[in-house]
């Protein structure tokens, strides 16, 4: 009589169902930075926008090549440098290219709005991380102002490093949505303050 | 070198929006240059490094995963898997075929009957403990030996019916000045076990506790220890104040029924007052409770009015009593009761009901009605239970 081998079709499963969740952890903790940093070098929100995509739907493609123990946030380091880079090089090789990095250059020299802009979120920033639960809380500062890794996290909180990374993706998410839905009414204050000048 | 820190000046000035149309041009001739590629990407990393974002700051389209890349197991897994996957194909026939190559993910988890995750049924608990005399002997208790355990110190020890019976009558008033023997009555998990003392209290044990009792009460009070769980019946003595003492807190009654709870894997200790009054102690704390009422103690003690009595005193009653209550509440319950270890995958966030079920039936009957909301399912595989969120 066979017995079914249930231990493989668990990992298996693991496999196709643990890439799955890791694959959206990864996004809702590197999306903003990616975003950010492509945006920060390009001065393009549109192509920094197609960088995300770019970068996450290759990472989705390549992740039999990538177990999920890894250093994710390396991992993506690697990445997403090496795209910026490439962008940088051809830009710097097509006189058109550069004429339009340039004026964008020139208009964000010129508004004050993003200066602004920047003190409200900072401000709604800190009011949302305040919303968080005393662990989360916790776990999130350690994380961004400590910069502890979640190893070094887990071991400090006697928790498991699992447990780390869920409660900072929750965290994470909890924050984007708070300062989405605040930065929307901020950004609508700043228009008409702006406007009455 | 001068280039070098040129090319850090202006990259700089790049990122910080400051650099005029004559410096961007100096920029890019320096990354067009090949000799400059390692420099920039430590510059990049360098960036990257110190980048700090709020998230939410930007609206970022959400990433779609292009429906090739979740193609069928298939395509991404070594040859290693797809020999596996053919073996387990060989043995659970040919309809799965279509279950492993062709639905995705989601479906092979529901693929998995519970006649699949269960794969052993586990027994409840019963009445069984061990008594610990004042000299150090063990005797291992259950309803089966029955009749005179011991004499100690004048007192009878008679079990029967999971009742340890402590039988004073015959000690003497004159008792001041002779030692106090102890007792200590203790369940592991899956046990449960009742005990009368010499004053005629009434002590339910549950799984996974202990109370450590003098034999007889002589002297100005009636002090217990505890471990665990335990639910009191006291008998009134207006002359001996019934103390009972775990985890910290003190319990002090002169005539009542309540239960404590001191278990150290429970989010705070509780006393539930049933009838009576009692005063909770812990550290410089104190607080009076009336019947109804229950002190949650953590670094304090918080009095809670009007708490479910049948979810306290299920235990006692042989039933399992959860209304709407967290699946780990109830799994820690189901541990002690059936001496299983819970195993979580993930965070399970979600509410049970078990309304008025038996402890007397196995296992498998418990976590069938709890798998009936939806809300979680379970493997069973030995004295391991998976839960599943």
């Amino acid at each position: 009589m066979i017995k079914t081998n249930s231990q493989d079709y668990e990992l298996l499963q693991q496999l196709i169902e643990g890439d799955a969740q890791a694959f959206k952890d990864i996004y809702e903790l590197y999306q903003d930075k990616i975003f950010a940093f492509a945006y920060k070098l390009t001065k393009q929100k549109d192509v920094a926008d197609d960088m995300v995509q770019e970068i996450f739907i290759k990472l989705w493609e390549k992740r039999d090549q990538v177990k999920v123990e890894l250093n994710f946030g390396a991992y993506l380091k690697k990445m997403t440098q090496n795209h910026i880079f490439n962008y940088l090089k051809k830009t710097s090789l097509d006189r058109k290219l550069q004429q339009t990095l340039k004026q964008k250059l020139e208009a964000l020299q010129n508004s004050n709005a993003d200066e602004l802009m920047e003190k409200e979120l900072q401000k709604v920033y800190s009011e949302a991380i305040e919303t968080l639960s005393p662990q989360k809380k916790l776990i999130y500062n350690l994380s961004r102002t400590g910069d502890l890794s979640y190893e070094e996290i887990a071991t400090q909180l006697r928790i498991s490093r699992n447990t780390v990374r869920n409660q900072m993706v929750d965290a994470i998410r909890t924050i984007r949505e708070y300062v989405t839905r605040n930065t929307d009414i901020a950004c609508l204050a700043l228009a008409i303050a702006m406007h009455g000048k | 070198m001068e280039s070098q820190d040129q090319f850090n000046y202006l990259y700089d000035r790049y990122l910080a929006n400051q650099a005029t149309p004559d410096e961007a041009d100096q920029l890019f001739g320096y990354i067009a240059e090949d000799k400059n590629n390692d420099r920039l990407k430590e510059m990049l990393g360098a960036t990257w490094d110190q980048l700090q974002v709020a998230p939410g700051s930007y609206k970022i389209t959400p990433v779609t995963i292009p429906d090739e890349a979740k193609a069928p197991v298939r395509k991404l897994i070594p040859w290693k898997w797809i020999a596996v996957a053919a073996s387990i194909l060989l043995i659970v026939g040919l309809g799965s075929y279509f279950i492993f190559f062709n639905r995705p993910a989601k479906q092979i988890e529901i693929a998995k009957t519970q006649a699949e995750r269960f794969k052993n049924d586990v027994n409840p608990g019963g009445y069984k403990a061990r008594l610990t005399l004042a000299d150090g002997r063990t005797i291992v208790l259950d309803s089966v030996v029955a009749g005179e355990l011991a004499k100690q110190g004048g007192t009878v020890v008679l079990n029967k019916d999971g009742q340890l019976v402590y039988d004073a009558s015959a000690l003497r008033q004159a008792q001041d000045g002779k030692e106090v023997l102890y007792n200590t009555l203790s369940t592991a998990r899956g046990e449960t076990y009742a005990t009368v003392l010499a004053d005629g209290s009434k002590v339910w044990l549950n799984s996974a506790s202990s109370i450590k009792y003098p034999v007889a009460f002589v002297g100005g009070e009636r002090k217990i220890e505890i471990t665990g769980e335990a639910y009191f019946e006291v008998a009134k003595d207006a002359s001996k104040k019934f103390i009972v003492v775990g985890n910290g807190i003190t319990t002090e009654v002169l005539g009542t029924h309540f239960n404590v709870n001191t278990y150290t894997d429970e989010n705070s200790i509780n006393v539930t007052l049933l009838e009576g009054s009692v005063k909770v102690v812990k550290g410089s704390s104190s607080s009076l409770l009336v019947p109804g009422q229950q002190a949650q103690i953590t670094d304090d003690i918080k009095v809670v009015s009007n708490v479910d009595r049948e979810q306290v005193m299920a235990w006692k009653n042989g039933i399992f009593q959860f209304d709407n209550a967290d699946v780990a509440s109830v799994m820690r319950q189901i541990s002690r009761w059936y001496n299983v270890d819970i195993i979580y995958e993930k965070p399970v966030t979600k509410k049970v009901s078990l309304l008025n079920v038996p402890r007397t039936v196995t296992m498998t009957n418990i976590l069938k009605i709890m798998e009936m909301t939806g809300n979680v399912k379970f493997e069973i595989e030995g004295n391991n239970v998976t839960v599943i969120p």
